[in-house]
């Protein structure tokens, strides 16, 4: 942590995440829609991995009873 | 006819003076001259005002400019259906932190699942039952403002244990949503329905006859605003301060004496629009005394906590708001009580961001830690 192009930026991220994660909660939406992951700017091929994995992820959940909301 | 020529005949601000008490009384006028509810309503006659994400938006809608209206206006009113025309165009007032209460609001709208009573001991609420306890928007305040230490759902515990010593376990409910208050004054009215609509049938489906509230926009819309969309409710809105104010007076129950000076923040929509002004005071007596102090603006005339709605929160909120601690601190009070989970969040943020030097803390949390085991 704090290894962050933009200092603490990643330190405020994860905040952020985690206050959005108990709301997510306590709305009831499925928190597996949420992923946090710290990736470098020279790990191409671990960010599209993650990023696949997470897509997967999502389809198996299939469309939020959100959709029409906001 | 045009839509402001319509809702100037239904709101009937043609009775102006021009006498400018509005703008007088008007605390965002005070620190933000080019905002005049006068103006706004001269405009207005001469079809020059119109729904924009103009000076409609700083409005706090808290009724001090139209309880003093010799013409009776109800500027608030207008407000919101200006509002409610300029959110058709596409305006919105500038949402605060982001809109993320917005979305909240919007979301609760759905059929959800809300996982939102896990700060219920158990054993101390029911599913079904004649007294509905409206938590309010507690739950997502406790996550929001965790930084600044306001808002938080503790305070909903307090004001559950007030009702379990007065031997009633109430229901509380995972599907209940926002009152919509927000919605309606962000001049969202369809929004404001939807959530009406459903906890209406979740109030309705708990068998409950009297439902409590702690929190003063949630009191007003049941008592004053859902009869008027919604006519006969078929139970009855109870503001938890009428009814401990009510046990006090029975005897059944009590509150233990504490030392230092404390004064108390009416907020607007318990104290001017819902008429709750005795109830707080005799509660706070019943622990300080002759120790409750008044601040030259309480009671009818007390000053808005700066923001309303979550939005347009500016530094005239700020200004607002120092100005009010600096009041309350200045009376000698250590501390000032206040009764809305709003006006806390407010105060405590200006508290922080000014270092101003005066405790807030809240009336139920005070309360329940005095209240006495058992009323001799």
């Amino acid at each position: 942590m704090g290894d962050c192009h933009y200092l603490d930026g990643n330190e405020k991220a994860e905040k952020m995440f985690s206050m959005a994660l108990e709301l997510v909660k306590l709305l009831g939406i499925e928190p597996e829609r949420m992923h946090l992951e710290w990736v470098s700017s020279a790990e191409g091929g671990r960010f599209a991995q993650i990023a696949t994995d997470f897509t997967k992820q999502i389809r198996r959940l299939g469309p939020s009873r959100l959709k029409k909301a906001a | 006819m045009t839509a402001l020529s319509e809702l100037v005949e239904e709101t009937q601000t043609y009775f102006c003076l021009d006498c400018g008490v509005c703008t007088g009384s008007c605390p965002v006028a005070r620190v933000f001259p080019d905002f005049s509810p006068r103006q706004i309503i001269e405009r207005s006659l001469y079809e020059l005002e119109e729904a924009s994400d103009g000076t409609i938006w700083n409005c706090l809608t808290c009724a001090q400019c139209s309880v003093r209206c010799p013409a009776n206006i109800d500027f608030p009113e207008f407000i919101r259906r200006m509002r409610d025309e300029a959110r058709t165009l596409g305006y919105d007032g500038t949402p605060a932190h982001n809109g993320m209460l917005q979305t909240i609001m919007a979301i609760q709208t759905q059929n959800i699942h809300q996982d939102r009573t896990a700060w219920v001991p158990e054993g101390q609420t029911a599913t079904t039952g004649d007294v509905f306890y409206f938590v309010g928007c507690r739950p997502f305040f406790d996550v929001i403002f965790r930084d600044i230490d306001a808002g938080a759902i503790g305070n909903a515990a307090n004001v559950l244990k007030l009702i379990n010593r007065c031997g009633i376990t109430p229901v509380v409910s995972n599907d209940e949503r926002c009152c919509g208050h927000d919605a309606l004054w962000n001049g969202n009215e369809k929004k404001f329905k939807q959530l009406a609509t459903i906890n209406l049938e979740v109030i309705r489906a708990s068998g409950a006859k009297q439902v409590v509230f702690s929190c003063p926009e949630g009191y007003y819309m049941f008592r004053e605003v859902y009869p008027r969309y919604f006519g006969e409710l078929g139970f009855e809105p109870v503001h938890i301060l009428d009814f401990l104010s009510a046990r006090i007076d029975d005897g059944s129950i009590a509150f233990a004496g504490a030392d230092g000076t404390v004064t108390y923040h009416d907020p607007c929509r318990l104290g001017r629009l819902a008429g709750i002004f005795d109830a707080p005071r005799k509660l706070l007596k019943a622990v300080y005394g002759t120790q409750l102090v008044e601040m030259p603006r309480s009671g009818p005339n007390s000053v808005c906590c700066g923001t309303s709605g979550w939005m347009n929160c500016s530094s005239c909120s700020k200004q607002i708001q120092v100005e009010r601690l600096n009041e309350a601190a200045a009376t000698g009070a250590h501390t000032l009580v206040t009764a809305c989970p709003k006006c806390q969040i407010h105060f405590r943020c200006t508290k922080a961001a000014f270092d101003i030097d005066i405790d807030i803390v809240d009336l139920y949390d005070l309360l329940a830690d005095r209240l006495k085991v058992q009323a001799d």
